[in-house]
């Protein structure tokens, strides 16, 4: 097991260089970010200023350089536009994602496991055709769409919820309902052809004619084996959340990772972009790295083979 | 607010925060013409050489410390140094010839050469800062705990959040009517309209069809700032044998619009047809003749017939390019184009894209740019001296002109040392840049926000920017 840790941690080491110099490179590729921060009145010579300023004037590979050595050193740099340190920025931003995806994701996640189990077991009923028809709708209507419709009606037509922004219980309930129905559907799906599979294996067959509760062959032996594939996706929904959920950070006016990330690309804020996109890489491989020593965990097999 | 902008109270970089605390050495009054702020009056040398500011006597900071000579002395040096990244330190850093403050409310600035068009400087805003409370905490600590002269003293600052304010009660103009300003930022106008129907919020901007909605609902509408002003400008005109390359076709793209209809119908009738380069009616040193170009189809459809278009080009279609949050306007005005027989492409581009063509000084015919048509929807300005020296000097980052008669003009204007014979200088120089026909004019819409019933008669300065006008929001009767 040590080893199976090992090899795929140095295996994320090589993905995150990989990943380093892309984004270094690619952000680059997007233009000038002087041009972004010269007004109406700057001169050429203002322009050029800029550049020096911000250290865009010197060569690639000297850049890169400074890049890395800042990153290791712990210092991401400061933000072109918001004149902010990034660490500092990423430091506010992040909780107040994690605030709203823990919560997002944690009901999605039950909900889907709950109702893709009901789904399964009560094949083509009538609970089985409502599951699908709540998946249809989740995955038909847009996020943004979701979210507005649900603050006029809660917050503007019923007065029942703040329209928006961070603060006690009552801020959380429509994002994360918001947030939670667009992911709820695709994982309920999964949950729910996973253990149709499952039923129909020959050991859970097996487990009934040996007359064992159907409620232990569900809860206990089928979802165990059915939860593998759901897993690896509920990993990685969660690592694309910290950026993914910007259409809900917008329409909330939650100031998560999402929201600077947008306003990062669209500034060309190379500090900012790097540091954020960094951030996800290593958040994606470390979650994918727990996902993998869970998935063995789950099914020894899996560190009996070749890494 | 959709977004706070540059997040640090660094009067050097922050621009949206600066009219709330802070006071500018100058500022502009309700007719463009220049009223004192943190200088109460202010006099100029006979050779230009000189600037005297009387600093407004009984004025205090946040904290109870008087305004000084010192203030100002310390502030100008900061907002000139080599670092400072504010867009009009170049123009005072380049002249700079000395500093003196001979007493406790004299300040005398010195230039290398007269530039009374500095002047925009002076009131870009130029933020006093309080020199003697810098020294005690130093300025990191000042970043997070600042203080100016301005109606509304800091509280508190939640990043991509929000600001909170409260009322200067000594401020030297009076205190403001509420108590508490609380700026918040809202990226989604969705979000904005529910939080003002929810009495969450007072005060909003929103795009023009939200507002004329909100305005049939019952909502007030306010007129704050500056005019918005939609142009479209040439490149590399003098570089390409394309169809920009000819006058008549410029002209006659100007002839072809039917301004009126488009305030009629896309902006509600909220708006007016004519403007120019950062210029309306309010703007120093406007003339008559720069006033909005008639609708005349059939002068137009003349002029491409004058110019042998299409035939007398090898690539008759016309290249336009836009971000997207520009291009529905641009697209109305391809309507037009088309009904006069042009052949007018517009291009969305994204925003990085576009600076990166519209900033580029091209000196060959084969940039991208040249022989390309930009759009810019902007807010106007009181001076739009140094503006200009980009649109219509051959020096000028746009490659829109390259006229040596238009240099010469430029150079006479900044010498003069007669501020009406200047304005004088100003409105020839900006009318022959009009004769030039690279950059047109199309409309001005005034900048309307919707407001909530709590919130009465706003009674000063609305004229200049949204945030100059808290201050004097009064409570509703």
């Amino acid at each position: 097991m040590v080893r199976f840790i090992l090899i795929r941690l140095l295996q994320s080491v090589v993905a995150l260089v990989g990943i380093a110099v892309m984004v270094f490179a690619m952000v680059r590729i997007s233009g000038d970010p002087a041009l972004m921060l010269a007004t109406a009145t700057s001169t050429a010579e203002d322009i050029q200023r800029i550049r020096v300023n911000l250290g865009l004037d010197k060569s690639i590979p000297e850049q890169f350089w400074i890049f890395v050595t800042d990153v290791v050193q712990g210092d991401l740099g400061e933000s072109l536009f918001k004149k902010r340190p990034v660490t500092e920025m990423i430091g506010a931003a992040l909780p107040n994602s994690i605030r709203l995806i823990l919560p997002s994701w944690g009901v999605a996640m039950l909900g889907a496991l709950l109702l893709g189990v009901l789904g399964a077991t009560r094949r083509d009923t009538f609970l089985d055709n409502g599951v699908k028809f709540i998946a249809i709708m989740g995955q038909a209507l847009p996020g943004f769409w979701v979210a507005i419709v649900s603050v006029f009606i809660f917050s503007v037509t019923w007065q029942l919820l703040p329209t928006s922004g961070l603060g006690g219980i009552d801020h959380y309930i429509l994002p994360v309902a918001a947030l939670a129905f667009f992911l709820l559907p695709g994982m309920m799906r999964l949950v729910r052809s996973s253990m149709l599979d499952v039923l129909d294996s020959e050991y859970i067959k097996l487990a009934r004619i040996k007359g064992l509760p159907e409620r232990q062959i569900i809860w206990k032996h089928a979802l165990r084996n059915a939860l593998i594939a759901p897993l690896t996706v509920a990993g990685i929904l969660f690592a694309g959340l910290i950026t993914g959920a910007v259409v809900i950070e917008t329409v909330f006016s939650w100031p998560g990772i999402g929201w600077i990330l947008v306003e990062g690309v669209m500034a060309r804020d190379f500090p900012l972009v790097q540091a954020i996109i960094l951030l996800v890489a290593v958040a994606v491989l470390g979650i994918n790295l727990l996902v993998d020593i869970l998935y063995a965990y789950i099914d020894p097999q899996i560190r009996l083979q070749k890494t | 607010m959709s977004d706070f902008g540059e997040e640090t109270f660094d009067p050097n970089n922050n621009i949206a925060t600066w009219y709330l605390f802070y006071d500018s050495v100058m500022n502009w009054g309700p007719d463009g013409n220049l009223v004192g702020e943190a200088a109460e009056s202010w006099t100029i040398s006979d050779d230009g050489l000189t600037w005297t500011f009387k600093v407004r006597e009984g004025m205090t900071f946040h904290n109870g410390d008087p305004v000084t000579s010192a203030d100002f002395s310390y502030s100008i040096k900061r907002f000139m140094a080599p670092d400072s990244t504010n867009p009009w330190a170049p123009r005072v850093r380049e002249n700079y010839a000395g500093m003196s403050t001979p007493d406790k409310y004299t300040y005398i600035h010195k230039t290398k050469t007269p530039e009374l068009t500095l002047v925009a400087s002076w009131a870009a805003p130029l933020p006093i800062l309080p020199s003697k409370y810098i020294q005690e905490v130093g300025f990191d600590y000042f970043l997070e705990h600042p203080i100016g002269s301005g109606p509304w003293s800091f509280v508190e600052y939640t990043p991509e959040t929000n600001i909170i304010f409260e009322a200067f009660d000594d401020y030297w103009d009076g205190a403001p009517y509420f108590e508490t300003l609380e700026c918040i930022q809202v990226p989604e106008e969705a979000t904005r309209v529910a939080m003002l129907k929810r009495d969450e919020i007072d005060l909003i901007q929103v795009t023009m069809d939200r507002t004329v909605e909100l305005r049939d609902e019952g909502y007030r509408l306010q007129e704050l700032g500056l005019p918005t002003i939609s142009i479209y400008a040439f490149q590399g005109t003098w570089m390409t044998d394309g169809p920009t390359g000819d006058v008549r076709i410029r002209q006659a793209m100007s002839y072809a619009i039917n301004r009126q209809e488009v305030i009629d119908t896309y902006f509600h009738g909220l708006g007016y047809p004519g403007c120019f380069w950062f210029m309306t009616e309010l703007t120093w040193g406007y003339d008559p003749a720069l006033d909005a170009d008639p609708y005349d189809p059939e002068l137009a459809r003349q002029l491409i017939e004058e110019a042998g278009y299409p035939d007398a080009f090898a690539t008759p279609t016309i290249h336009l390019y836009t971000p997207a949050q520009w291009s529905e306007e641009m697209l109305i005005c391809q309507g037009y184009w088309e009904e006069i027989g042009l052949d007018v492409e517009v291009q969305i581009v994204e925003m990085g894209k576009f600076f990166d063509l519209m900033f580029s000084r091209a000196d060959s015919p084969d940039a991208e740019c040249v022989g390309q048509i930009w759009s810019w929807i902007n807010p106007s300005v009181n001076q739009n001296v140094y503006h200009s020296s980009n649109m219509f000097t051959s020096l000028g980052v746009h490659t829109t002109a390259n006229d040596p008669e238009m240099d010469v003009l430029y150079d006479q204007v900044l010498a003069e040392t007669n501020l009406e014979r200047q304005e004088q200088l100003w409105s020839e120089f900006m009318v022959r840049g009009h004769g030039m026909w690279i950059v047109t004019g199309m409309w001005q819409v005034p900048g309307y926000w919707v407001t909530s019933e709590y919130l009465g008669e706003f009674t000063k300065r609305a004229y200049l920017t949204y945030q100059e006008c808290f201050d004097g929001i009064k409570h509703a009767e």
